[in-house]
């Protein structure tokens, strides 16, 4: 069995449904994200986890005993808030130490482990601090000494790095990942920002309307993400709309607006299909030599790559392309569009 | 014109009001204090001193009245913070319908006259009032409880009207608490007392501690529930100045009384504020 078991898990509140048979298995010392919009219950499913909520249906297994109806303060898990939920009163060192106090370790080991954690998270220096007056990345370092510092089986991280503005945020991602890979923690987290899933995740877990739509490795999901939900939620994605026009063995044909469009996968004749290429796997080649020709209708310049979104006959999409020093195709400019075969992807309707 | 002047024409009318109603009546009152009073020609004009001052601070009879002002308004304060802070916390808990009408029924007794109140209280703890009646009707006592024109009764009365200052002044502080605090001190293994111990109640103190400054503060200066509760024996400090007035008709040493309530009131309020404000100026915003 695995460290952590979910099974079956619903949650309702009256009619409104806010998980809907819920499954996971996750392994000791891995790092699992729930991703998914607003509303999309892995903030509920978090909940649960940590006992906050009950689910109405289903159990909760941790290192095999069975936690669905374990109070929260006997879960032996440390949580990191959305809003960190420090306190106040308590100064950076107090704060860390609440944790050991109610698991009543003697005042010694307290302290040393407490100076131990708040030296990993590199605020050894705060620690006669007040929360108040420490800076947002800070407060969210406190906020995960103070959960890590038990020991705990388990980490829940609730959007913890949401707060924080974009250049702090990267940094912290990367020192996040550092300091589970260093305690070994299994840890959950929950966020909508995709980019921050990769980043850290081993697995991700996409949710949709109380859902799961997907899991898998984040590079396997993003090559594959099975359908177009994920495929737009993870990225974003270029979806022609279409018919399968004849299947060859694996190669299917999809006619696009008249274009035809040759992808690999498994369909039927006459079947309403999508066909998904990302922005980057799109090439750009002279008129008339690609799949089908397109106008670049505005070019932006990103730094690291140029943004297109161009018309054609088969509707507007996006291309993104590697900046490689060379001046790009300017706006107005009839293009040819290729990409290579296994780049796209075939998407069943509905 | 001048760009000082519409902001003083526009206070104008406030500052007269001031003026006339607060500035001139309290400075008359501390001009009247130090005037000397004779039983047979009453106020003498030109004659000034200290000497109702000494009278009030030589006297056993003002000591007792002081400190039983004291002793009344520090424990009233105590009873509403310990009332007052636990029905603010659970009230804030309540769903909005039930605490619409919980706050209704906290805040009734600041929607009646204190005079009506009280002789509400009068009913209730008189030797003929309702709960002796009572008492003596199942047969629990058989002498009436003596609990009209006592300390206890004026306590009792006294908290029922200002228990509502002490809850909204918490509710306040409540407000502002991030309600994943809570969680985080149970995800840590807190137990729901220790959670409420260690982590809510010291960031309600702030609103604990104001609250105890309104509490103190009004029944220290109280006077109504005083006088009908406590009757002309049982006398608080603003019930004596009272009688100064219009009993013994000694002005100046009533104005002296008075005078003294305000300089000690304004000191421990002053002095209280202070510690409160020095304690946690690092902690909270």
């Amino acid at each position: 069995m695995s460290f952590l078991t979910l099974q079956n898990i619903s949650k309702r509140y009256g009619q409104f449904t806010a998980v809907e048979d819920f499954n996971l298995s996750v392994e000791k010392g891995e790092f699992v994200s729930f991703l998914g919009p607003s509303g999309c219950g892995k903030t509920t499913t978090l909940q649960m986890i940590a006992g906050f909520e009950e689910p109405t249906m289903g159990t909760i297994h941790i290192d095999g005993n069975d936690m669905t109806h374990v109070s929260p303060n006997a879960r032996d898990i440390g949580i990191v808030f959305q809003s960190y939920a420090l306190f106040p009163h308590m100064t950076v060192a107090e704060n860390v130490a609440f944790g050991l106090e109610m698991r009543r370790i003697n005042k010694p080991e307290r302290h040393q482990r407490v100076m131990e954690t708040l030296e990993l998270v590199r605020l050894a220096d705060f620690a006669d601090r007040f929360p108040k007056a420490l800076s947002g990345g800070q407060r969210q370092r406190v906020a995960l000494a103070r959960a890590i510092v038990i020991k705990p089986q388990l980490l829940l991280l609730d959007e913890p790095l949401s707060a924080l503005d974009a250049k702090i945020r990267e940094s912290m991602q990367i020192e996040l990942r550092h300091i589970q890979n260093t305690v070994g923690v299994t840890t959950i987290l929950v966020t909508h920002d995709q980019a921050e899933a990769m980043a850290m995740s081993d697995r991700i877990a996409v949710m949709n309307m109380g859902r799961m739509a997907r899991l898998g490795e984040p590079f396997e999901i993003y090559e594959n993400p099975g359908d177009s939900f994920t495929s737009n939620f993870l990225g974003s994605t270029n979806l022609f709309q279409g018919k399968v026009s004849s299947v060859n063995g694996n190669e299917v044909s999809v006619d696009c607006s008249g274009t035809e469009v040759r992808v690999q996968g498994t369909s039927e004749t006459g079947a309403a299909v999508s066909v998904a290429i990302r922005p980057e796997k799109i090439g750009l080649v002279e008129p008339g030599l690609g799949f089908f020709d397109a106008q670049v209708r505005t070019r932006i310049f990103l730094g690291t790559s140029w943004a297109y979104q161009m018309d054609s006959d088969l509707g507007a999409f996006n291309v993104s392309l590697q900046n490689t020093g060379h001046r790009a195709a300017g706006e107005g400019e009839a293009v040819g569009i290729s990409w290579q075969a296994d780049a796209v992807g075939l998407l069943a309707e509905g | 014109m001048n760009k000082w002047l519409p902001p003083y024409l526009l206070n104008g009318p406030a500052l007269v009001i001031f003026t006339v109603m607060l500035v001139v009546p309290m400075v008359m009152t501390l001009i009247l204090s130090f005037n000397s009073f004779d039983f047979y020609g009453g106020i003498q004009a030109d004659d000034y001193g200290w000497h109702n001052y000494l009278e009030v601070v030589k006297d056993s009879y003002f000591h007792e009245i002081f400190a039983r002002t004291y002793g009344i308004a520090v424990a009233v304060t105590l009873i509403c913070a310990l009332i007052g802070a636990p029905e603010a916390y659970i009230l804030n808990r309540m769903s909005k319908t039930w605490r619409s009408v919980c706050l209704l029924a906290i805040l009734g007794p600041l929607l009646i006259s204190v005079i009506v109140r009280t002789l509400g209280w009068a009913l209730l703890i008189g030797n003929n009032g309702v709960i002796n009646e009572m008492l003596l009707g199942i047969g629990l006592i058989e002498t009436p409880l003596k609990m009209m024109f006592t300390t206890g009764g004026i306590v009792v009365a006294l908290v029922h009207v200002l228990v509502p200052f002490m809850v909204l002044s918490v509710w306040t502080t409540l407000q502002k608490l991030d309600p994943q605090v809570e969680s985080a001190a149970l995800s840590l293994g807190a137990s729901h007392f220790v959670t409420l111990r260690r982590v809510v109640l010291p960031q309600v103190m702030p609103g604990v501690l104001a609250g105890s400054l309104i509490v103190f503060a009004l029944t220290a200066s109280a006077f109504a529930t005083p006088a009908i509760l406590g009757g002309r024996r049982l006398k608080v400090v603003a019930t004596t100045a009272y009688d100064e007035y219009l009993n013994t008709l000694n002005w100046p040493l009533g104005a002296a009384i008075a005078v003294i309530l305000l300089i000690a009131n304004v000191v421990v309020v002053m002095s209280y504020n202070r510690y409160v404000e020095r304690k946690y100026a690092a902690v909270f915003d």
